[in-house]
Formats: structure tokens, sequence, C-alpha cells
């Protein structure tokens, strides 16, 4: 039988994953990146419409970086405190977060070093070789931390997820040039994150209802 | 292990009534967290929710905030740091007596 209390913590951490909200936000990061790379890569840089377009599309990305979470805070306090309530997790569910982050950001440092060992070092330190399994790297890190977070959480749809940005990063790294892969990676994750998060939304908001008054 | 089953008779009565416990187990994990989410959790009815509450926060072991968040009010719901120890205590000496 689990501990109760670690039980407990697991529910907490469920419950920020309930609504999908943060898939979604996930999603359309990453969509934000690819739409940039691509954008980069297929325009010509000299025609009339691509640098205020460029210049747009900044703006629309330093506007998501800032404002995200605050949106997702005001989403939640609409939709999601009223359904189930609201709660904050305690100090060691944020220095637990701190770890994990920290962990994936150490695992293409470790990916790369592997790379390197095992690679016969065909092209010796040469920057472009290297950065061509870029999408690789990316998808290594956060599929594993999807599948970690799949696995701790038991909610499936990060296994998924996971699995998916694994195979699409080391997929693309063989099959594109650098920058096309890299578009096409984050588009694919972005896209499945933001169907992810949008099934678990409308699910939410079709099953989940505020409370009734009571007589 | 006779006296270990006789650290029973000492629990915090105030924490081994069930609804209480699964109050005090709920926020144990948690800083703090508002009515709605407790109700759901432990799916007690509002009222024997605000009548437990009440009795925790008379103990000292649970701090009450009434406040707005935009124009919806909002209760959230505390465990002070006599009501955390009290319930380590209480935890340590059911696991020691039972396990």
């Amino acid at each position: 039988m689990q501990d109760p209390i670690v039980e407990a913590r697991g529910r907490i951490e469920r419950y920020s994953q309930l609504d999908g909200l943060m898939e979604i936000d996930a999603g359309i990061g990453q969509l934000l990146i690819g739409g940039w790379l691509i954008l980069t890569t297929s325009s010509n840089s000299s025609a009339m419409w691509y640098k205020p377009i460029a210049l747009i599309y900044a703006l629309v990305f330093c506007a998501f970086a800032l404002f995200q979470q605050r949106v997702v805070r005001a989403i939640r306090e609409r939709i999601t405190y009223p359904r189930i309530g609201y709660v904050s997790p305690g100090e060691t569910g944020r220095k637990r977060g701190i770890v994990i982050a920290a962990i994936c950001a150490l695992l293409p440092f470790v990916a790369g070093v592997l790379a390197f060992r095992f690679a016969g070092r065909p092209t010796g330190w040469d920057l472009l070789h290297w950065l061509q399994w870029a999408p690789a790297v990316f998808g290594l890190t956060f599929g594993t931390a999807s599948i970690f977070f799949g696995v701790r959480l038991r909610l499936p749809r990060f296994l998924l997820i996971g699995i998916l940005a694994i195979s699409l990063g080391v997929a693309v790294s063989f099959a594109y040039p650098l920058r096309l892969g890299t578009a096409i990676y984050f588009a694919g994750v972005g896209s499945a994150l933001l169907l992810s998060g949008g099934m678990t939304l409308w699910t939410y908001l079709h099953t989940t209802l505020p409370p009734a008054e009571e007589a | 292990m006779r006296k270990r089953l006789l650290q029973l008779a000492d629990l915090d009565r105030l924490i081994h009534e069930p609804a209480r416990l699964m109050i005090a187990a709920t926020l144990y994990v948690v800083k703090e967290a508002d009515f709605l989410y407790l109700q759901r959790q432990t799916e007690l009815t509002k009222g024997n929710l605000s009548c437990h509450l009440a009795k925790l926060e008379e103990a000292g072991y649970l701090e009450i905030e009434k406040t707005y968040r935009g124009k919806i009010p909002l209760t959230l719901c505390r465990l002070t740091k006599k009501g955390r120890t009290s319930f380590q205590a209480y935890e340590a000496v059911l696991k020691s007596a039972l396990f």
C-alpha cells in the first residue's frame, strides 16, 4: 500500500495538469519557435515584406513570453478554480520542480558528450556537424522529461508526447537539413501538445462542473 | 510492543476524528488550499467542513484567510506550524504502534 502522504503529493501534482492549459501554453510556444524557423528558412530576407513580418513575429513572441503565465492564471481563475478549487503546492513541490528542470538542462550536455564519444569523431569539432543533431537533442531532452512526468503523474498522454518528441527529433536530424529539421520538430511537437492540451481541456470542461449550491 | 500500543491512548483526538484527519492530511502536503478544493478532496458538505475547520482553527492548528480573487470570495486555509507539528507527531505515533 502506498503511503497516503506520498499519494496526496502525487494528487497535487496531477491537479496542475487537469485542465490541459500547461500543454496548450507549451504547444503555442513550440509552434511559435517552429514558425519563426520556417519564416527565416523559406523566405527571401531581402523581400520588402520580410522585415515588417519578422518584426511583428518577434513582438508576438516577446508578448507571449511576457504574458503567458498571466494569461494562464487568468484563465484558471475563470474556469479551473471555480470547478475544482485552488491549491498551492508547498516549498517541497517547488524544490522538486527546480531539480527536475536542472536534470532536463543537463541532459543535452550528456547527450552531446556521448554523441562525441561514440560517433567516431568524423568531423572533429565542426560546429555545423554537431548542430545537425540539435533536433535529436531537443527531442531527447523534452521527451525524457515528458516520459518522466507521464510515469510520475500516471498520465499516459505525456508518455505518448515524450515518445513522439524523441522519435521526431531523431528522424528529422537524419532526414532534413538543420533549420528545416528543427522547424519540423518544433511544429510537430507543438501541434501534438496543442492537440493533447485541447482535448484535455475539452474533456475537463464537459466532465467537471462547478459545484451546485446546497439547499 | 505493549508500550508502543499504549501510545495510541495519547493520540491527538482533535486530529484523530476522521473528517479533521482528512483535512489535516490534505493541507499537510500543500502550502494552502481553498475551501472548494478541501470540499472536493474530503467530500464533506459545506456545513460539516466549516464546522471542522473552525475547530482546527480554534485549536491553533489552522489559519483561515478570507479574501477575494477578483470579485469572487475566497477562503484560503493553511496549517500553522503547531498544526504541522501535531500532524507529524500523530503520524509518527500511529506508524510506530501499527506498523
